[in-house]
């Protein structure tokens, strides 16, 4: 059983690096995804560019303007005088904000009056709008609090110290929020995903449209032989990107991996039945290549956006909730984010690892089982 | 049955239907050992059904059958041990090299490792192949491509080879080279059984069957189906313009079939010598005086013409005199 296997193994492996095609696949593109998560593909809001549209010009709104300006979240790109103008500016996305002081609000505010600051924001990109909404509507509160220190100090002739509450925030596993320290593992859940279920079904599909299978078929090896050497090479490229990924994102982003290794192997070994059964059904289903290709583009990108890998799944409507704990991949991401960053081991886990191994363990026996009638 | 010791492949009521279409119509053969068996008909004629069926990848529905001693319906797995198979899809990893190609197949098929090296060499120098050994498959040319698939199919010294349209889409040198290792390996007692469409190249075999919409309608030598197996003559007529004659001739009474064969005209009629006189008459009356007509014996093509038509008819094997 072991000397075929072996055969097919070597020659596997030889067909894989001979190919310019998966070569790029297995080793550009998780340079390209680390890179790009690490450096583009960044969901945190700094630098908005705002707009100044300052009717009032007093001491007043020079003030609310240079605590906006201090401020790292906004920068000031434009001042604009007039509605065209400003109009102009969001258009061509030039700026994403307006700050607007309409004419009185410096005397509304001597007069003990509600004074008014409008803020536009363009919600094209309703994450960053609500963000930057909610970073306005923090300095504008203070502002709002200091003119009120203020004004109670001069009525009363003394230095004044109003009660106050403070929220001191601070971010467990993530100090800084940076977003790369929670893409960087997923691309790492998403590379094996694609390595293992894609290649493989590629790899036995592409024996059936070179007719390779049917000598195969016609020759004493067995299915299960067959499987093997034909699952087992997409496995071991799986860990190479995966030991590749980790390695880019620890030395050149300073991604931590706080916990167990070991556990992290182990878990993409129970992972590995999953993905590696699906690529092997898929195999069962398509007769040529771009069969293959195209079935399993069709549930590849519903699996990655219900998975958690950039959408939060607690925000997903309830009844979509309940359908992502179908999705594999939902499971591995948990335990792969929280090997990485939360350092969390097997006692914390074992519910994924029970799930995952479950629905691999099912995923695996089924896909042999029509593997083996089809063959 | 399967006792016989000279028999190769023996197969009794074979049957195989898919849903109510039967492929291979409850058939009859015994092919000997060290006999080049030719399975002769047209694409869709039930060829690789039967031989898969044969190499144990298709069960069959009903019938029985024996390879190299072996039942079909039950022992697939110690036919595969024992059998060769090449399809004419030549299947070779273009991305091996011709080296690494006969090495895999090596490996699935469990030669010895001591035997694997020498096993090579013979392979090689068989198929002559020598300055091409470490080159990629995918850039050798059909013919080398054929041999190389045929060597690898022989890599475990099988008794019986089965080829299921070996020679598709190879020229005619190649093809000629290749029916000439076929025939050195049955003149060392292995046995062939090969499928085809091209008549010329049955005529290579030491017997056929010619199958037809599942049935075997004939099974003979090649030089008995010719001279035997067709009650009616073969005339060739010669005449320029025979594409247009075609059709008028198919007028003339007692022409049962008529098709073109290079430049001449090929009919198959009852009475030989009445419709030579008919021709001839049409031919004076046109004014037509450049012309042949002569009796000719049946190529295979006349012969399976022929049989095709009067199966349909009446249905049957052909009755040899």
């Amino acid at each position: 059983m072991f000397e075929r296997i072996h055969t097919i193994l070597i020659k596997e492996f030889k067909q894989v690096f001979r190919d310019p095609r998966m070569r790029s696949m297995i080793f550009i593109s998780p340079i390209l995804q680390v890179l790009i998560f690490g450096y583009a593909a960044t969901t945190d809001v700094r630098n908005i560019p705002t707009a100044i549209y300052d009717l009032d010009n007093t001491s007043q709104s020079r003030e609310v303007i240079r605590a906006f300006s201090f401020s790292k979240y906004f920068s000031i790109k434009k001042y604009v005088d007039n509605d065209k103008q400003e109009r102009e500016l969001i258009d061509k996305s030039q700026v994403s904000v307006v700050l607007r002081f309409n004419h009185g609000f410096a005397q509304d505010l001597e007069a003990n009056k509600g004074a008014q600051i409008q803020i536009i924001v363009d919600g094209t990109d309703s994450n960053t709008a609500a963000i930057a909404l909610s970073y306005a509507g923090k300095i504008i509160q203070k502002y709002s609090y200091s003119v009120l220190q203020n004004r109670a100090s001069i009525l009363l002739k003394q230095n004044m110290q109003f009660p106050s509450v403070d929220l001191k925030d601070r971010a467990w596993f993530n100090d800084n929020l940076e977003s790369r320290n929670y893409f960087i593992p997923g691309v790492i859940a998403m590379l094996v995903t694609v390595t293992s279920m894609l290649l493989s079904a590629m790899a036995i599909v592409r024996e059936k449209e070179i007719g390779t299978m049917e000598q195969l078929m016609v020759s004493p090896i067995k299915p299960v032989e067959l499987m093997l050497g034909k699952l087992i090479p997409f496995a071991v490229l799986s860990f190479i990107d995966l030991a590749f990924i980790a390695a880019l994102g620890v030395l050149l982003f300073k991604i931590p991996i706080r916990g167990s290794i070991l556990l992290l192997v182990g878990s993409t070994c129970i992972y590995l039945l999953t993905t590696l059964g699906l690529g092997l059904f898929i195999s069962t289903i398509s007769s040529t290549q771009q069969e293959a290709a195209m079935s399993i583009f069709l549930f590849l990108p519903v699996m990655n956006m219900l998975s958690g890998f950039a959408f939060p799944i607690s925000s997903m409507p309830k009844a979509v909730q309940y359908f992502t704990y179908l999705i594999p991949l939902r499971y591995y991401l948990e335990i792969v984010r929280g090997i990485f960053l939360k350092g969390v081991g097997i006692n914390i886990l074992w519910p994924q690892l029970l799930v995952l191994l479950i629905i691999g363990l099912s995923t695996i026996t089924l896909s042999s089982l029509r593997f083996h009638k089809r063959i | 049955m399967a006792t016989d010791n000279n028999i190769a492949v023996s197969v009794k009521d074979l049957e195989k239907k898919f849903g109510s279409f039967i492929a291979v119509n409850r058939i009859n053969f015994d092919v000997k050992r060290g006999e080049i068996f030719g399975f002769l008909g047209p694409n869709g004629a039930g060829k690789s059904t039967t031989i898969k069926m044969l190499c144990g990848i298709l069960t069959p529905t009903a019938g029985s059958g024996y390879v190299d001693g072996y039942d079909i319906n039950r022992e697939q797995e110690l036919i595969k041990q024992n059998i060769g198979y090449m399809s004419q899809k030549f299947s070779l990893y273009d991305d091996l090299t011709v080296e690494e190609n006969i090495d895999f197949y090596s490996g699935i098929y469990k030669v010895p490792p001591k035997r694997q090296r020498e096993r090579k060499e013979e392979i090689i120098s068989m198929i002559g192949i020598e300055e091409f050994k470490s080159m990629f498959t995918g850039i050798l040319s059909g013919g080398l491509k054929q041999r190389l698939a045929l060597g690898c199919a022989i890599i475990h010294e099988p008794k019986i080879i089965f080829l299921d349209e070996p020679t598709a889409g190879v020229d005619p040198i190649a093809r000629n080279n290749f029916w000439k290792l076929i025939k050195e390996m049955a003149n060392k007692g292995i046995t062939i059984f090969v499928t085809t469409h091209y008549m010329d190249e049955a005529e290579n075999c030491d017997r056929l069957a010619l199958i037809y919409q599942g049935s075997i309608i004939a099974m003979d030598t090649p030089i008995n189906l010719k001279t035997q197996c067709m009650k009616e003559k073969v005339l060739k007529i010669s005449v320029s313009n025979a594409e247009e004659w075609l059709y008028k001739l198919d007028k003339v009474e007692g022409i049962k079939e008529s098709a073109l064969f290079g430049t001449a005209i090929h009919t198959i009629v009852d009475d030989a010598v009445k419709v030579k006189q008919s021709i001839k008459k049409l031919f004076q009356e046109t004014d037509i005086k450049d012309f042949t007509i002569e009796s000719i014996q049946a190529s295979l093509e006349d012969v399976f013409i022929s049989l095709i038509e009067s199966h349909e008819k009446v249905g049957g094997m052909c009755e040899l005199k």
